[in-house]
């Protein structure tokens, strides 16, 4: 805990002259801005924990305020909000499973699987020919994202993403 | 299976080889006697920011030596001249990329010596160890308060605190309201300061600020300042002297302060070495010496970043 905000520890570094004080230069990432700084301690001193947790969880639905989620173990379900969810919503299908962080027993952030799989809704029909050039266009997901797609896609095939960059990976064949 | 390989290769074994040999023959050269000394000892440092590690023989806590400092002094004032050693010292606590519990000094004193003298060479000694690899540019030689100065306008102790705690909490401390002034100093030094030293060419700083004196006399023209060198590399710190304080009574006081000082910490007192306050007291001659950080100098001869590249096996894998 720092200033208040829960925060993971990324690296830390011991520094100290040969004559004088030790500290740990840490490099800190916000668990609620997801901004990562550098911050340095007296080495010794302490800071208080925070209270954070990261369960997997099935997600359910939304209701558009908030995104439901369910513990698998405890059948538990926990509301997050739009912050929280960030932007895992683009990728969120139901029955999937992501990672909930929760903070003193509340969503903190939401990561979606690395890998999710959904169909297209609407694209463009691709122009013959132009599959050479290694041209792209939009096409818009069910679950409302919009992501690039190679020309050759269609409406309506599954595709896979890498939530991470938001990129497509492959079509999926269908059965 | 589990790890059980060095932690060095053998081509940094054979410039370690080389560089032990190569500092042996320096000191032959100049006439520096080499000499060992126990590294179980009876009494250790006061410093609080030294921590020792004990280790106990027949029910007796012996410490392993932070660095063979009082013995040799013990030894200059019996005598014995010029003198060098090529040791292991320990610290607690101190465990990092530059850091390793176990390390390698090179720690020698001479007689007579100025400031000027130890500092052109411990220089001398740190290019000679790195004989393959030349420097692009010479040694710079920078007053502590200038150092400070050239980054913020004004020296350190010229700085109220509310300014020092400013500024180390602009660098990322946390915490610092606590700190004191010469916590803040360290700080401030090793995280601001040392950042603008060349990565071309060795940074001698010297006239450290009298609070962070240690075993160093003060100037003579201005007491506010230590005859304490260090000389950095970068941010890597590589050698650390003085020209020794003689006057027993004022060292018996420094170590006093350093319990106080503890205390103040929370950590436990150190029972002050009578040995070493009776030999300063006989008559400890007039002297410079240093304390250089081996593996770091092979660090930078070898061009890695980390203690374990140049130490066989490293506090994990020992």
């Amino acid at each position: 805990m720092l200033d208040g905000d829960p925060y993971h520890i990324v690296e830390n570094e011991f520094v100290k002259p040969g004559k004088g004080q030790a500290f740990n230069r840490v490099k800190v990432r916000n668990l609620k801005t997801g901004r990562v700084v550098d911050r340095t301690f007296k080495s010794g001193d302490s800071v208080e924990a925070a209270d954070v947790l990261e369960v997997e969880m099935q997600y359910l639905y939304t209701d558009g305020e908030e995104w439901h989620f369910m513990n698998q173990e405890s059948y538990e379900q926990y509301a997050a909000n739009k912050t929280a969810v960030g932007d895992a919503a683009n990728w969120l299908k139901d029955q999937d499973i992501c990672e909930v962080t929760l903070y003193n027993g509340s969503p903190l952030s939401v990561t979606a699987p690395n890998f999710v799989e959904l169909q297209i809704t609407q694209t463009d029909p691709g122009v013959r020919g132009d599959t050479a050039t290694g041209g792209t266009k939009p096409a818009t997901l069910e679950t409302g994202a919009t992501v690039k797609v190679p020309l050759f896609v269609e409406e309506n095939e599954i595709i896979k993403i890498d939530t991470r960059t938001g990129e497509y990976v492959s079509r999926v064949k269908d059965n | 299976m589990v790890e059980w390989r060095p932690s060095i290769s053998a081509q940094g074994l054979q410039r370690r080889a080389r560089m032990l040999a190569r500092a042996r023959a320096f000191f032959a050269d100049r006439n520096v006697l080499e000499v060992e000394t126990p590294l179980l000892t009876s009494r250790t440092v006061t410093d609080p920011n030294i921590q020792s590690l004990a280790a106990f023989v027949d029910g007796e806590a012996r410490y392993l030596q932070t660095s063979p400092e009082y013995a040799m002094k013990r030894l200059l004032a019996a005598g014995v001249g010029d003198i060098y050693q090529i040791c292991k010292s320990f610290r607690a606590q101190e465990k990092g990329a530059v850091h390793n519990p176990e390390f390698t000094l090179i720690e020698w004193y001479r007689r007579d010596f100025s400031l000027q003298q130890i500092m052109r060479e411990t220089v001398a000694l740190i290019e000679e160890l790195l004989f393959d690899l030349t420097l692009s540019k010479n040694a710079t030689y920078v007053p502590y308060a200038d150092a400070v100065r050239q980054k913020f306008g004004t020296a350190m102790t010229e700085m109220p605190l509310p300014q020092l705690r400013a500024i180390a909490a602009e660098n990322g401390s946390v915490d610092s309201h606590a700190w004191t002034p010469e916590q803040l100093y360290d700080f401030i030094f090793s995280s601001v300061v040392a950042p603008t030293f060349s990565n071309g060419g060795l940074t001698v700083v010297f006239n450290y600020p009298a609070s962070q004196a240690a075993l160093a006399k003060l100037n003579d023209d201005d007491k506010n300042v230590a005859q304490r060198f260090e000389v950095f590399y970068g941010t890597l710190e590589l050698a650390n002297g003085f020209v020794e304080l003689t006057d027993a009574e004022e060292q018996l006081m420094r170590f006093e302060q350093d319990n106080q000082q503890r205390l103040q910490q929370g950590l436990a007192e150190v029972e002050i070495d009578r040995r070493l306050i009776s030999a300063i007291k006989h008559g400890l001659p007039d002297c410079a010496g240093v304390a250089g950080g081996f593996d770091r100098v092979a660090m930078l001869a070898s061009r890695v970043d980390t203690i374990s590249e140049v130490i066989s096996f490293d506090w994990e894998s020992a």
